[in-house]
């Protein structure tokens, strides 16, 4: 399963690497970084529908995950990936327009890596 | 009422004595009709004076009445004139004592009026009573002192006749010249009023200086001449003296017979007019003349009159009467000095004081000036240190207020690595226990991947552990008044830290608010000396202007406009530029001038202080740099702040 995330924060790729690393030893999950949305924009169009699950960060400079979400969502609707919107604002506001946007979950930083470990399963 | 006074007394009314009788009675008639007013006394001198030259003693009843209804009616004018015709009356009549004081108080009503030419005949009057009694030293001085007076007014009979007097005060003296010097002056002044009656009496007297001075002929020629003139105006005073003149010239030259005429003439007149001392004079010549003549009967008759006349003239009882009186003048005289002396004093004091109270008024003027100046700059001292207080409360609550808006974005910032510190520590744990399997197991080179990649994380954890500390520092740096200590500090740093505390402020504040932010670090740039929590500040101030600038702009919908805040810093001349630029509206011209003045704001009310500009200013300003801004409307404002490079 190929995952992308993006985060303006460097360090959140070692940090899934190392959180993961049985995961990816195995071959079970593949994990790709985007820095920015414009990043994630660039790899989703060269890679089409590579990327089973995208993990989005929302504040972000320049384009925004939720900016992302919506033209994620535009885009690629068959069938669009899953999205999953992590935020350290886990206010109402961004969780509806998340949802709004068609954000298929909605997780607060920190992240309870069990919680996402559970969640990936499942859709696995 | 001016012209009453002068005019109403002697010789105004004597130039024709032709009809006199006629005036006189009609005058008389006016009176007894008349209402007891300053007319009836003006028509009682009038009478007065007309009756003066032939019966002294009528004249002397109507000035009598005249002065005694000015005095009840308290018409000074009046009293003082009337005083004058009585004085002179009561003189001829013999009556010194009286005369005197009456002139005395002519005098001093004068004084009072402040009529110097009234004054003046007074004081001619006083002399020739002096001259009367023989005083003629007294005289003079009287006379004398008048002609002063009135050498600075016009020329009246009064003065001719005061002048003349002069001249037969001086032929008493014995100084004939002066004499003759003084009545030719009078005869030179009479001829603008050609006065008959004084005629007749300078004539005489020229007569008499030439008969004293031994020279007859011309003497009798100026008693004849005198004699003519008297007998035109038809009065009795001068004809009578004139008579006497000529008796006492002819017994002289032994002329007995021809003395004889004349001094029974004379008598006659003399009786006429009541004129005790003519009358004495001629009855001494008229007993020496009887002696003469062997008339012994005759001469026992005069010397009768004049022993009896002597003693009511020169007596005891008036001799004292007179020496009471001058003695009263003269202490009156010192009483006038002493007052005038005191005057004078009193006017240097009031002048003294006056100054004194002009300057006390300066002093408490300049004083009260003082004193409120004074008072202006305590309230302008107070109002000033209120000021400063308040624009150090300002100073205070702008750094608060953007301490505010930051705080969302340090919670965030702090949250980031603590998140990263916690998982990086928890998988840590969990390498670790994996470390210690594979090392149960044997497998070393396992273990030692392991061990590698906790070295790493343990980095991690201690990066981001630097990264929370550094940003709880710069806030609580900018929360704290500025130490004014100059460090070197890392611009770059300083730059990316300010840049991410305001870009998360805004986001915490606003949500919908996003942005785009660039940096273009110099990174050669060597650390320089300034105080960072105030340069701090100023970057702070202007990245969150250029971010609020954007997000006005992203709120028009303008598509393919992407909102960007770009902070760059290069080296340009030895000097450090740090520029904060984005593409926002830009600032219109007008508003340009503007932006760096206290108190300016573009944001609505309540929203900016309108202080963070203006600070910005003062800190460069105060770090020996400048800012300025080059804008370009609905396009781009670039902030351009240049520090010396050291």
């Amino acid at each position: 399963m190929k995952i992308l995330v993006v985060d303006d924060e460097q360090d959140v790729k070692i940090l899934f690497e190392q959180r993961f690393r049985k995961e990816i030893k195995n071959n079970e999950i593949d994990f790709v970084f985007a820095f920015s949305g414009e990043e994630a924009l660039v790899y989703l169009n060269e890679n089409n529908h590579e990327a089973v699950l995208i993990l989005s960060d929302i504040n972000m400079p320049g384009m925004s995950g939720l900016d992302l979400l919506g033209k994620i969502k535009q885009k690629y609707n068959a069938p669009p990936p899953r999205v999953m919107m992590i935020t350290a604002y886990g206010d109402k506001e961004n969780y509806e327009t998340a949802m709004k946007l068609g954000a298929d979950d909605f997780l607060t930083k920190p992240v309870e890596f069990s919680l996402l470990k559970e969640k990936l399963k499942s859709i696995q | 009422m001016k012209n009453f006074i002068l005019f109403v007394i002697l010789f105004s009314h004597a130039v024709n004595s032709i009809g006199q009788d006629r005036v006189i009675d009609s005058l008389s008639n006016l009176i007894s009709k008349s209402a007891e007013d300053t007319n009836r006394v003006k028509l009682l001198l009038n009478l007065s004076d007309r009756t003066y030259f032939n019966s002294p003693a009528i004249s002397l009843e109507y000035s009598k009445k005249a002065v005694e209804l000015s005095r009840k009616l308290g018409f000074t004018e009046g009293i003082a004139s009337a005083l004058n015709l009585a004085g002179e009356a009561s003189r001829l009549t013999g009556n010194y004592p009286q005369a005197l004081r009456m002139q005395l108080e002519a005098l001093e009503h004068y004084r009072k009026l402040k009529n110097p030419n009234a004054e003046a005949n007074s004081l001619s009057f006083i002399g020739i009573i002096y001259m009367d009694l023989s005083e003629y030293h007294q005289a003079l001085s009287y006379l004398l002192s008048a002609d002063h007076i009135r050498q600075n007014l016009p020329s009246s009979p009064n003065r001719v006749f005061a002048l003349a007097n002069i001249g037969i005060s001086y032929i008493l003296l014995n100084k004939p010249d002066s004499g003759l010097y003084y009545l030719r002056i009078a005869k030179k002044h009479n001829s603008e009023f050609n006065h008959p009656q004084l005629n007749s009496f300078i004539l005489r007297n020229i007569g008499k200086v030439y008969n004293e001075t031994g020279k007859p002929d011309s003497a009798l020629y100026y008693y004849y001449a005198a004699l003519q003139n008297s007998k035109i105006t038809n009065e009795s005073i001068n004809l009578g003296t004139i008579q006497l003149s000529l008796a006492e010239f002819y017994y002289k030259l032994r002329q007995y017979d021809s003395s004889l005429f004349y001094a029974r003439k004379a008598i006659k007149e003399s009786q006429r007019t009541s004129q005790k001392s003519k009358i004495l004079e001629t009855s001494s010549l008229l007993v020496e003349l009887h002696r003469a003549t062997n008339n012994l009967d005759s001469a026992f008759y005069y010397e009768d009159i004049v022993t009896s006349l002597q003693d009511s003239l020169y007596g005891k009882e008036k001799f004292k009467q007179l020496q009471l009186l001058m003695l009263e003048e003269q202490q009156k005289q010192q009483e006038i000095s002493r007052e005038q002396e005191h005057f004078r004093n009193k006017t240097k004091m009031i002048a003294l004081w006056s100054i004194v109270g002009v300057i006390l008024i300066i002093v408490v003027i300049l004083y009260r000036n003082n004193r409120h100046k004074q008072k202006t700059n305590q309230v302008l001292e107070a109002t000033l240190s209120n000021l400063k207080q308040t624009q150090a409360q300002l100073v205070q609550s702008e750094k608060m207020a953007s301490l505010g808006e930051l705080t969302a974005g340090i919670a965030h910032e702090i949250q980031n690595p603590l998140n990263f510190m916690n998982n990086f520590s928890e998988v840590n744990k969990e390498l670790l226990e994996e470390m210690k399997e594979e090392m149960n197991s044997g497998n070393n080179s396992q273990a030692k991947d392991i061990a590698d990649d906790v070295i790493k994380n343990e980095e991690k954890i201690n990066h981001h552990g630097k990264r929370a500390d550094a940003i709880v520092k710069g806030m609580l740096q900018h929360s704290r008044s500025s130490s004014g200590q100059k460090v070197l500090t890392d611009i770059n740093a300083l730059c990316d830290e300010y840049l991410r505390l305001s870009y998360h402020g805004l986001r915490a504040k606003d949500k919908s608010f996003n942005a785009k932010f660039e940096t273009g670090l110099d990174n050669s740039i060597e650390k320089i000396n300034i105080v960072p929590q105030d340069i701090g500040r100023v970057l702070l101030n202007l990245i969150n202007n250029a971010f609020y600038a954007v997000s006005e702009k992203a709120k028009q919908n303008i598509s393919g406009y992407t909102p960007t805040v770009t902070i760059s810093t290069k080296r340009i001349n030895g000097k450090l530029e740090i520029s904060v630029a984005d593409n926002g509206n830009g600032i219109p011209e007008t508003v340009k001038e503007k932006i760096f003045q206290p108190f300016f704001t573009t944001k609505p009310t309540g929203q900016g202080t309108g202080l963070g500009l203006s600070l910005s200013y003062d800190i460069v300003k105060a770090h020996g740099g400048e800012i300025k801004v080059d804008t370009k409307e609905r396009e781009w404002t670039n902030f351009i702040i240049l520090l010396p490079n050291k």
